[in-house]
């Protein structure tokens, strides 16, 4: 085909589109995705038998917001390395800011207390299954997730795919908060962490595939 | 530069607004702009640049709205290019199929350094006589031996060994380093 008959081909019939309409899909892809992993945690674990007195305290709201800040950031990272071109460092900067902010209390709550209630503080009682329950629940949701990324037009496949991995995790995590009674910084900053972490891996790998363009 | 930025970006905004006009426009100047991009990254199959272009062109129709309007339009545009010449350097090296017929295309002598030399070659043996310059010719740089230059130049080949010896000798004259002229390669 002749390059001239390529370009004609291409500009007959032209929908408008546009950078934000990009970022809606993929804002709007979470809201689905979001509701199967809410029925997941209703359904299949169950909600925290606690939850309407745990959402008048601090804590709740703590975990929530280091996980969903994490989402965000997979999404702001998501964005920035799907456009060509685009610097994906500052929304590297604000994850590395959170994740550290997180360990840093972790370390200071451990050292408040005395040296029996560590090892308990970061076990909890569910460490063996919190990360496999992230896990697991982002696996529910990362379908809608990444055939939505694949709007995008990332030159990195693998970072991306863990950028889409973490929002996937990032909103797992969250909704897991309903269901996961654990309180401690600690708790969250080693098993959360983790379950996430596994979730962006799984992304790096599906992304090397899933990106082709 | 900026002048082609701003230009292209205008284009670029009607485009992602469905002006199928300024589209076409836009596509046919990045064609031109991206087939020197890639001929002078590829060497190979002329062919092989154009596929590129058009797939370039196809990705940035395709891939349009992953445009920042914050952003410059030519990184955004480049780097699709870049992404797409990365793709197939990728893909050849994983499947080295060059024709046979162009191999000789591969190590065909297109060098900067290879035109010098030839150059200067040329020079130097621009101050023999013709005749005897074509014989030279024939035999140091083209291989034929010495009797078939000779035939074909109307020299005896004993004339033509004379000949031949007398050029090398006035051009080694010329040009070896005067303390040690008498250093002929006679090969």
């Amino acid at each position: 085909m002749k390059t001239d008959d390529l370009i004609q081909a291409l500009s007959t019939d032209l929908p408008p589109a546009s950078s934000r309409r990009l970022d809606r899909r993929l804002l709007l892809c979470l809201i689905p995705a979001g509701a199967l992993v809410l029925v997941a945690v209703g359904l299949w674990l169950g909600f925290r038998p606690d939850l309407m007195p745990a959402m008048r305290g601090p804590t709740f709201w703590a975990k929530a917001a280091y996980t969903a800040a994490l989402g965000v950031g997979g999404f702001w990272l998501l964005a920035r390395l799907g456009r060509p071109g685009a610097d994906a460092r500052p929304p590297l900067i604000l994850l590395g800011a959170t994740f550290s902010i997180v360990a840093a209390m972790a370390i200071q709550e451990l050292f408040a207390m005395p040296m029996p209630e560590r090892m308990p503080a970061v076990m909890g009682d569910s460490a063996r299954v919190c990360a496999p329950n992230i896990f697991m629940l982002s696996v529910l949701a990362a379908p809608l997730v990444f055939w939505a990324s694949r709007a995008l037009a990332p030159t990195r496949p693998m970072l991306t795919g863990a950028a889409a991995g973490l929002l996937t995790a990032g909103l797992a995590a969250t909704l897991y908060g309903l269901h996961c009674p654990e309180h401690t910084a600690a708790f969250v900053a080693v098993w959360y962490t983790l379950g996430m972490a596994l979730a962006v891996a799984a992304g790096a790998l599906i992304g090397r595939f899933a990106f082709r363009w | 530069m900026t002048d082609r930025e701003a230009h292209l970006k205008s284009l670029m905004m009607r485009g992602l607004d469905g002006d199928a006009a300024a589209w076409r426009v836009l596509l046919t100047e990045m064609g031109g702009h991206l087939r020197p991009f890639f001929a002078r990254r590829l060497f190979g199959d002329p062919s092989d640049a154009e596929d590129l272009v058009q797939e370039t062109l196809i990705a940035i129709h395709a891939k349009r709205a992953t445009w920042d309007p914050r952003q410059p339009f030519t990184a955004w545009a480049y780097a699709v290019a870049r992404h797409k010449l990365i793709d197939h350097l990728r893909r050849q090296g994983r499947r080295p199929t060059h024709p046979l017929e162009e191999a000789a295309e591969l190590f065909a002598d297109h060098t900067v350094e290879d035109g010098a030399a030839r150059w200067d070659l040329g020079r130097c043996l621009s101050l023999l006589p013709p005749r005897q310059r074509r014989l030279i010719e024939d035999v140091r740089l083209r291989g034929l031996s010495v009797a078939e230059a000779a035939d074909r130049h109307g020299y005896s080949v004993a004339a033509a060994k004379v000949s031949l010896h007398r050029s090398m000798k006035s051009l080694t004259a010329k040009f070896a380093p005067a303390n040690d002229g008498g250093a002929v390669h006679e090969d």
